[in-house]
């Protein structure tokens, strides 16, 4: 098998596998670009890929900024001893700093879900960074207005966690 | 778990400008399980800030109590009390429900550089607080950090001074048994003595107060000299990467503190020591060897790879400094990487091994005619390397004859890195302030060049430190280009970018401009060089 897939990838991208989404998008990866979620990796080493992958807990608009992302990532272990992997590199992070800025409160979150969900760790690394980029500084209030956060205590709830915390919110 | 489509809901609004726009009002993040809170909060790098997020909704009121890490500490305002800080801490420890603690991290920081905090100021019994804690909750991995005494820097030239070793044995902290902790870092600021007696001897094959630990730092700390050896001897049977920082070594039971350390894991071993009665390191696996401080010992270590014997008082720059020296037993005559930084031991380093991948030196042309036919002579043994990274002060005597006779040693080398040092105190008038007229330094053989054969020699990097003399520099350039090295191929003249001297800079780099070999190099100052780094420090020590 290991020679199959060698032969495969000369002529451009390996063994392929579909993904499908929750709303029954289709997306065709190779299995190198596919493997970056360890779940997808675990499935392929146990050969059930056959009839495509079914990934109920993920939408097709999320699916396919998964895909995105693994297909730019897809050369980040290959690449070793490349000259040009600097320059790669360097276009990667762009990327993946234009990617992360532009996400916003639904898209963010269902993108943690979907990468935890697909074990993806540099994303769910990624986008958990943001989200904690996002927090840091704030105030409780702020927070709460970023997130939508609805406040479901009384005012002397409130009081009373703040003074139990009060080491917290000295400084 | 709740997915954040449920219940998903959106609303048209109108803005300011009568436009529709979507806004959507659905609390997507407390939708989240708790494990991904986690990983969202544990990237504050502080549990405060975390536990901040208490008071956002009932949701999130325990969510960070659970936390497996905690990071304690840390100053945020300068006008911060110690003690509001001591207390935030031990608050966030009684207030933290995680059974088992991975990381625990406490660092209680000085407001800033220059101002250390009184002895006082951290009463033992909140460290030993801490230190049980850690032990209770089972930490992984445990950091802490205090800043020193302030005392302490007033002392340190002076190092027995009456009462500071009482001070020190006063106050007696714990290191309770870790059993699942695998990285402990402890630096205590010189405040108080660290105890290591009390821990039961591990149970053969069981697990035992420290039998995953692999890594062990103990910074600014009085330790009894036994019981660090029985520490590391005989209860840590998995002990990696070990390093004794500035730590004051006391003497049990009268007899002079002498220990040794013993370890069948061992492969990386750090040690500065003040005063220490180190006899003997044997370590089997010990690849990595660092060693400063006033002191040197016997090394048993077959495996041994990378030396770096090193001299943090710039002790090189006086010759009469006396150290012990370091022996070095069992190990191979080949090294990938040798660092001396000290006078004392080089001959003997030099002339231990017999092939060094990569050899770095650091050393002071040392005045005097005898002086200086030792250090000549030392140099005789330079074994056989491929990268040849040497420092030298330049305004002693005998740079450029210096570098000649260490050329005429290395035939190998592929790589010469050359570092000319500014000398701090102030410049002698002439050489003959240095030296005699019978000093070798002076006979015009030395100039000679036509013995030195670099047959492998493809690079020479040559970097002024500070304002290295204008003059040194580019009579070595010039030596440089008369060698017999038919590979050269280039010559790097590195601008450092501490105290860069423009105008030396301009005007060497005006003399050999249209020589195509040089390439001139100006470095911005946050350079990536260790080498640069490194001679930094010395710089600004």
């Amino acid at each position: 098998m290991a020679a199959a897939a060698a032969e495969a990838t000369i002529d451009g991208g390996g063994k392929m596998i579909i993904l499908i989404s929750a709303d029954g998008k289709r997306f065709e990866v190779t299995e190198a670009v596919a493997s970056q979620s360890q779940l997808i990796s675990n499935m392929i080493e146990d050969d059930c890929t056959e009839n495509g992958v079914r990934l109920p807990n993920v939408d097709g608009d999320i699916l396919t900024m998964v895909v995105d992302y693994c297909n730019m990532h897809a050369g980040d272990a290959a690449a070793d001893g490349d000259t040009t992997k600097a320059s790669s590199t360097e276009e990667l992070k762009k990327f993946d700093a234009e990617l992360v800025q532009a996400l916003e409160n639904p898209v963010l979150f269902k993108l943690i879900l979907a990468a935890n969900f697909l074990n993806i760790k540099s994303l769910l690394d990624m986008t958990c960074q943001r989200v904690a980029d996002m927090m840091s500084g704030k105030t409780p209030e702020q927070m709460r207005e970023t997130f939508s956060i609805e406040n479901d205590f009384t005012p002397e709830e409130e009081a009373a966690i703040r003074q139990e915390n009060a080491w917290a919110f000295d400084d | 778990m709740v997915h954040p489509d449920d219940g998903r809901r959106s609303e048209i609004v109108m803005d300011a400008a009568g436009r529709s726009c979507e806004v959507d009002e659905e609390d997507y993040i407390s939708g989240l399980p708790d494990d991904l809170l986690h990983n969202i909060l544990l990237r504050l790098r502080s549990t405060a800030a975390a536990a901040r997020t208490s008071v956002l909704s009932r949701r999130w009121l325990r969510v960070w109590a659970h936390l497996p890490d905690l990071e304690l500490g840390n100053f945020r305002a300068p006008a911060a009390a110690v003690d509001s800080v001591l207390d935030s801490i031990d608050a966030a420890m009684a207030a933290s429900q995680a059974p088992a603690i991975d990381s625990l991290c406490i660092t209680v920081e000085k407001e800033n550089r220059t101002r250390q905090l009184p002895l006082a100021a951290i009463p033992a019994h909140r460290v030993i607080a801490w230190l049980r804690f850690a032990s209770r909750r089972r930490v992984r991995r445990l950091n802490l950090s205090l800043p020193a005494d302030d005392d302490m820097a007033a002392r340190a030239p002076r190092r027995r001074v009456g009462g500071e070793e009482k001070t020190m044995e006063a106050l007696p902290i714990d290191l309770l048994a870790m059993e699942r902790a695998t990285s402990i870092v402890l630096d205590l600021g010189h405040r108080f003595r660290l105890r290591l007696m009390m821990i039961p001897p591990p149970v053969a094959g069981g697990s035992g107060a420290f039998t995953k630990l692999t890594a062990l730092t103990i910074i600014a700390a009085a330790v009894e000299s036994r019981e660090l050896e029985a520490l590391v001897s005989s209860h840590c049977p998995r002990l990696e990467r070990l390093s004794i920082i500035g730590v004051k070594l006391l003497g049990g039971g009268g007899a002079a503190s002498s220990f040794s350390i013993r370890s069948d894991s061992l492969t990386s071993l750090y040690i500065h020591l003040r005063d220490s009665g180190l006899e003997e390191v044997v370590a089997p696996r010990l690849e990595k060897l660092h060693a400063s401080g006033d002191t040197g010992f016997h090394v048993a270590a077959p495996m041994l790879a990378e030396v770096s014997w090193q001299d943090v008082h710039r002790a090189y720059l006086s010759n009469g400094v006396r150290r012990r020296p370091l022996k070095i037993a069992g190990a191979a005559r080949s090294l990938r990487r040798l660092c001396i930084t000290s006078p004392c031991s080089v001959g003997y380093l030099l002339q231990r091994f017999d092939a060094v991948d990569w050899l770095d030196l650091t050393l002071a042309v040392p005045q005097g005619v005898e002086a200086y036919r030792t250090f000549m002579d030392d140099m005789d043994n330079l074994p056989k390397c491929e990268t040849l990274v040497v420092a030298l002060i330049a305004q002693f005597h005998g740079f450029v004859p210096s570098m000649l006779h260490l050329l005429r040693r290395c035939s190998h080398v592929k790589k010469l890195v050359v570092m000319i040092i500014e000398h701090r105190d102030p410049p002698p008038l002439s050489p003959s302030s240095f030296c005699s007229t019978a000093c070798p330094c002076r006979s015009p053989d030395i100039y000679k060049t036509d013995g030195i054969a670099l047959d492998c020699l493809e690079e020479v990097e040559i970097r002024p430190i500070g304002s290295a003399p204008v003059g040194v520099v580019a009579e070595f350039v010039d030596q440089i280009f008369r060698l017999d090295a038919a590979m050269l191929k280039k010559v790097v003249y590195q601008q450092s970018p501490f105290r860069p001297d423009q105008e030396g800079y301009e005007k060497v780099r005006s003399m050999y401009l249209s020589n195509p070999r040089i390439e001139f190099r100006q470095l911005a100052s946050t350079t990536q060089s260790k080498d640069v780094t490194v001679l930094c420090s010395v710089n600004q020590s």
